[in-house]
């Protein structure tokens, strides 16, 4: 295997990688920020509702902690689909080469 | 944002790694659980029953028939049906390294406790609001992990 060879598998690769996400991570990552944009308020709101007393000392604490806690689905969610985007990533990846590289050693290395 | 560019580099260093460790992995690389549409379609149904449940206490204004002790069968029954949504998506994410699916659903049962707690205090039409927001965005959190992993399955292998 030469470095033309390793040239080609980086491109195979970087082309599967590219159709099989698609826009998805940029769409993930639009989702991200609007969540966080909407936290943000919501913890202004509920700062501002303490300070000028419209809320208990109780609801605003419980009200944070669900605010937070939604904060976190949110970025638990994002870890999800980073896992799926990259279980997709790695399969296209070795589908993009097996044959190349199969066809390079000699033998079936990649099944 | 950190989290994204760190989940950007993490996808472009796991596929470099997947491909130099070709010799060793001839097998599908799995990370994720399957796309279950009964999950699915609970978490829908329980995001509408919410949502109606909140309603009853604004539009009562916590009082009567929206009221903590009218309503308050409604915590349990809610707690029930997350407790066997948990168990299926511990099933579906079972022998994997990060199971988000079950981390949200346990952390969304956390919320009802609270909603539970902010039921039994006097009644602010703000704070419902703001719980409604926050449960808002709870299930968009859900059902955008659901909708990827759907359309994970969906792609041809």
């Amino acid at each position: 295997m030469n470095e033309q060879h390793i040239n080609d598998i980086t491109a195979k690769i970087s082309e599967a990688v590219k159709v099989a996400l698609g826009d998805k991570w940029e769409e993930a990552k639009v989702f991200a920020e609007s969540e966080s944009r909407k936290f943000a308020a919501n913890i202004a709101e509920i700062a501002l509702w303490a300070e000028t007393e419209t809320i208990s000392e109780e609801q605003g604490r419980v009200l944070l902690r669900m605010h937070q806690r939604s904060m976190q689905m949110v970025i638990t969610a994002i870890e999800g689909i980073s896992l799926v985007l990259a279980e997709r990533a790695i399969n296209a990846a070795i589908d993009a080469v097996a044959e190349m590289v199969n066809g390079l050693v000699g033998w079936e290395l990649i099944r | 944002m950190d989290l994204l560019q760190r989940g950007a580099q993490g996808i472009c260093a796991v596929t470099v790694l997947a491909v130099l460790l070709l010799a060793s992995c001839t097998f599908k690389t799995k990370l994720v659980g399957p796309y279950d549409s009964i999950v699915d379609n609970n978490i829908n149904q329980l995001q509408s029953v919410t949502s109606a449940h909140l309603s009853v206490i604004v539009s009562q204004r916590g009082n009567g028939e929206g009221s903590y002790e009218h309503l308050k069968q409604f915590y349990p029954e809610t707690h029930g049906k997350l407790d066997a949504l948990i168990v299926r998506a511990e099933v579906l994410e079972s022998g994997l390294k990060k199971t988000p699916l079950v981390d949200n659903l346990k952390m969304l049962q956390e919320q009802y406790r609270d909603l539970e707690t902010l039921h039994q205090t006097p009644f602010n039409e703000k704070v419902m609001a703001s719980a409604s927001e926050a449960f808002a965005m709870s299930y968009r959190a859900i059902v955008k992990h659901l909708v990827y992993l759907k359309w994970n399955q969906q792609q041809p292998e």
